[in-house]
């Protein structure tokens, strides 16, 4: 006994030495030290006597990325609020760091405690973009965890998944244990409550496959180890089954009923160092009906679900007082589109404005909200306007869905100039199905139209300079949407609608600015990737691929290798038009909206036909099906 | 706290101002800001007993109330140690320092004895001329001696020596620790490790006719 304890003291010494290590060594050479430090106002932290389970939260990307998430901040606050369970941070470390920690070998820690990752119970990862799956295998593996959830012992954590990128989790279904499909809040408390009831029971031999076993039937997890697939020989899909009887067949997607009873955090961790959205995130609803075709966040997030005004202002002023932060972003995928938002700006405006605590708007129509209210919010710190016509032409914009004319965008901008704002920001995609070289060139036009407008303003109103900056992005078709069908256009033709375009603008005011077409080729891929992907991933991780989202990591040669040498086209992914029948890997998935839906849309699109906003009328998504009693807009007296 | 910039502790006190509920007035423009500013900037990794700051207020109150409203709110490792109601304008704070004493930890291979005997050695010098960096960017000479007042080694403890330098400002002109103890171990040859460890720490911040 006595020697027991001493082992244990002289664990814990040796422990403490390794995070004065890290503090005192490592930190003093890398760039940023404070990122990796943790102890931010309002970081949770327990007494580990206290705590039962352990879970680490993983962001695969930056600290100042990470920090940035809401998905994040709910949960985090969520999970610390149960009181047998810690939860922790971690983030991938920046190259300089992950360098140092593999020369040194010090294993990736979180930031609360500073303790290996490897000895939490659960580690979740949360994905929100597909150019990140390297970061996560990297991670695992500066974890010391086997990369491959089969290679996993019972002394490793288990490792989980949810987050948009896992409505389709079939590339990264070798690596991870256990996928939650949809929004976070309650099953991840259910899924603790079970693992608690395993914990308890795993002192007498209860293992870890059996536990997967019994979480696989809680609604909106996937086990992927539990289903198998099937393929044609041509590689297409034959089935994913699962490997038993009795396990579900389809997975059903999670979404929160009642938001405005739903957790959200009344105090935020407040970084020293900024980070990319340095403010208060307040959400305001959750899900999008306005359809647009190409986006995946508005299908997969149905139904759209609203707070309340008086749910909103409240949970604002004790956020305020907790964070001290001078900016309050009002978060949804539209937020014009919020019922009483004209009410929810002046009241917060009124409130603010004499501290100088700014509101922000960051995803407006262009239709949604008058340049008087735009002028309102910006009273306390001004910035530029940033609008996303999505495409050049009405036909192109009646092809994707996004309801808005030229005749707002131009009413808009005038609007803005004539209120002498100077810089304006547009964003275009390229790429999109159907597309001619006409509808670039409409993209060009609709700039100079821009500017025009500018000149239109008498001098002395005007702001002294104009500048129009068009940014465009390559179309990436995604699971669960009316294009999901869609091959993506050729890097070929992607540079030479780059080059058209640049070419066709005329006016010095109009700055050009595009996005790589090589890394939304890669993100194409993954985004409608099926199981086989795997094995590509685990081998551009050891190609050493990692922070492929980020410009200066980004190795084209090394995913191509990745891809040669495990003799995958990724061409099959990116470019191949699916036909409609065609079983698609992420079919046992329900994410709400039907597939009926998808096609309908799908054909409305090649016609050029619109659908409505779904608030101005039911679209038949299937959502209210898929939920048998929901019925949208309803669920709140606002 | 040791690896927070400037930056970060000018944002730090911003905010703990705004959860303390201070009256913070603000600059005008189109991006206003509170009207906070230091004596001398925290370079990332220093840490630091005392430093001194500006804020100024809309509305008048108690120095003692200030201390503990803000107390109350700052992030662990942070604390406002005594606060002063000046009424009128003052000269600006960065022009009242008169010195700055720091205690400096470096991992050293040298006998005590011998840093000591150096370090005397290196304090009966007239002018010691380092390269530095000049806001153009461009390396130039500059005579460091002027600055440094003091310079002591204080121990020797597991192969980490100790001292305490003090600068003095001239004409609100300072040089950074790091160059003396790169000109001290240039000069005698020592075996001083700057990358294993090398800690600075501001015991002190003499300020002049302003407190």
């Amino acid at each position: 006994m006595f020697f027991l304890t001493l082992l244990y003291k002289y664990n814990k010494m040796y422990i403490m030495k390794d995070k004065k290590y890290i503090k005192n060594v490592i930190l003093p050479q890398v760039k940023k030290p404070i990122t990796y430090q943790g102890n931010e106002l309002n970081a949770t932290h327990k007494n580990l006597k206290d705590v039962f389970i352990r879970f680490a939260f993983a962001f695969p990307d930056l600290y100042e990325v990470g920090m940035s998430h809401l998905g994040m901040k709910i949960l985090y606050g969520l999970l610390n609020e149960q009181p047998d369970v810690f939860c922790e941070r971690v983030f991938a470390p920046w190259i300089d760091m992950e360098k140092l920690m593999r020369d040194k070998e010090v294993p990736l820690f979180t930031l609360e405690t500073m303790d290996p990752v490897k000895e939490t119970d659960i580690l979740g990862f949360t994905i929100q973009y597909e150019m990140c799956y390297t970061n996560i295998l990297n991670m695992l593996e500066l974890s010391e965890i086997p990369l491959l959830s089969k290679n996993r012992t019972e002394q490793d954590p288990i490792v989980i998944a949810g987050g948009p990128c896992v409505c389709n989790p079939e590339p990264m279904a070798n690596f991870i244990d256990l996928f939650v499909i949809g929004e976070g809040e309650e099953v991840v408390l259910e899924l603790l409550q079970s693992y608690r009831h395993w914990k308890k029971e795993q002192r007498n031999g209860a293992s870890k496959r059996q536990w997967l076993k019994k979480a696989a039937m809680i609604e909106g997890v996937y086990v992927p180890s539990l289903y198998q697939v099937y393929y044609h020989e041509d590689k297409t899909i034959e089935k994913i089954e699962p490997i038993k009887k009795g396990l579900p067949l389809k997975i059903r997607k999670r979404f929160i009923h009642d938001l405005e009873d739903s957790y959200y955090p009344e105090r935020l961790i407040v970084p020293y160092a900024e980070i990319v959205h340095d403010r208060i995130p307040f959400e305001i609803f959750r899900g999008c009906g306005r359809g647009c075709r190409f986006c995946q966040a508005g299908m997969i997030y149905r139904p759209t679900r609203d707070k309340s005004v008086a749910c909103i202002e409240s949970g604002i002023q004790k956020l305020v007082r907790t964070t001290g932060y001078d900016e309050i972003s009002l978060l949804s995928l539209s937020s014009g589109d919020y019922p009483q938002i004209e009410t929810l700006i002046h009241d917060l405006v009124q409130q603010y404005e004499d501290q100088r605590i700014s509101i922000a708007l960051p995803s407006l129509r262009i239709d949604s909200l008058s340049v008087t209210m735009l002028e309102e919010i910006q009273k306390i710190r001004k910035s530029g306007i940033t609008l996303a016509p999505e495409a050049g032409t009405q036909r192109m914009r009646d092809v994707i869905n996004k309801g808005v004319t030229e005749t707002d965008l131009i009413q808009t901008v005038r609007e803005a100039f004539e209120k002498g704002w100077g810089h304006i920001k547009l964003y275009f995609m390229i790429g999109l199905p159907t597309e001619t070289d006409k509808d670039i060139f409409g993209i060009a036009e609709l700039a100079e139209k821009v500017v025009d407008q500018y000149y239109e303003v008498p001098k002395e109103k005007r702001n002294k300079q104009c500048s129009v900056v068009v940014s465009t992005s390559c179309f990436v078709p995604k699971p669960f949407t009316p294009f999901q069908w869609m091959g993506q256009k050729t890097l070929r033709e992607f540079n030479r609608k780059q080059t058209l375009l640049k070419k066709s603008i005329k006016s010095k005011k109009i700055k050009y600015n595009w996005h790589e077409s090589i890394v939304s080729f890669y993100e194409a891929v993954f985004a409608r990737g099926d199981r086989q992907l795997g094995e590509v991933l685990e081998k551009a991780h050891e190609l050493g691929c990692h922070f492929d989202g980020w410009h200066e990591c980004f190795d084209p040669g090394k995913w191509q290798e990745a891809f040669e040498k495990t003799d995958i086209s990724p061409e099959f992914y990116a470019l191949r038009e699916r036909p409609i029948d065609e079983v698609l890997p992420w079919d046992f998935i329900d994410m709400g909206i039907s597939k009926q839906f998808l096609i309908r849309e799908f054909k409305k699109a090649s016609m050029e036909n619109k659908t409505i906003f779904c608030r101005d009328g039911c679209t038949k998504c299937g959502i209210q099906e898929f939920d048998q009693g929901w019925i949208c807009h309803d669920s709140h007296e606002i | 706290m040791q690896y927070l910039s400037h930056l970060d502790q000018q944002r730090v006190f911003q905010r703990a101002f705004r959860r303390a509920e201070i009256p913070m007035a603000f600059s005008n423009g189109f991006n206003p800001h509170p009207r906070i500013s230091f004596a001398q900037a925290m370079p990332v990794g220093m840490t630091s007993d005392e430093e001194y700051g500006d804020v100024i207020l809309t509305d008048e109150m108690t120095p003692v109330h200030f201390v503990e409203k803000v107390n109350y709110v700052m992030p662990k490792g942070l604390k406002i140690k005594k606060a002063w109601l000046i009424q009128s304008a003052h000269s600006s704070l960065s022009a009242s320092v008169e010195c700055a004493v720091y205690k400096i930890k470096i991992e050293s291979e040298e006998s005590f004895q011998r840093l000591q005997t150096t370090l005397e050695k290196y304090k009966t010098l007239n002018t010691i001329i380092v390269q530095k960096r000049n806001k153009r960017k461009k390396m130039v000479d500059i005579d460091i001696r002027p600055f440094i007042e003091n310079f002591s080694v204080d121990s020797l403890d597991l192969g980490i020596a100790s001292f305490e330098l003090t600068i003095r400002f001239i004409h609100q002109q300072s040089i950074k620790p790091i160059l003396v103890m790169q000109s001290f171990k240039k000069l005698y040859k020592l075996n001083l490790n700057f990358e294993q460890c090398f800690q600075v720490h501001r015991k002190v911040l003499q300020m002049g006719d302003l407190i």
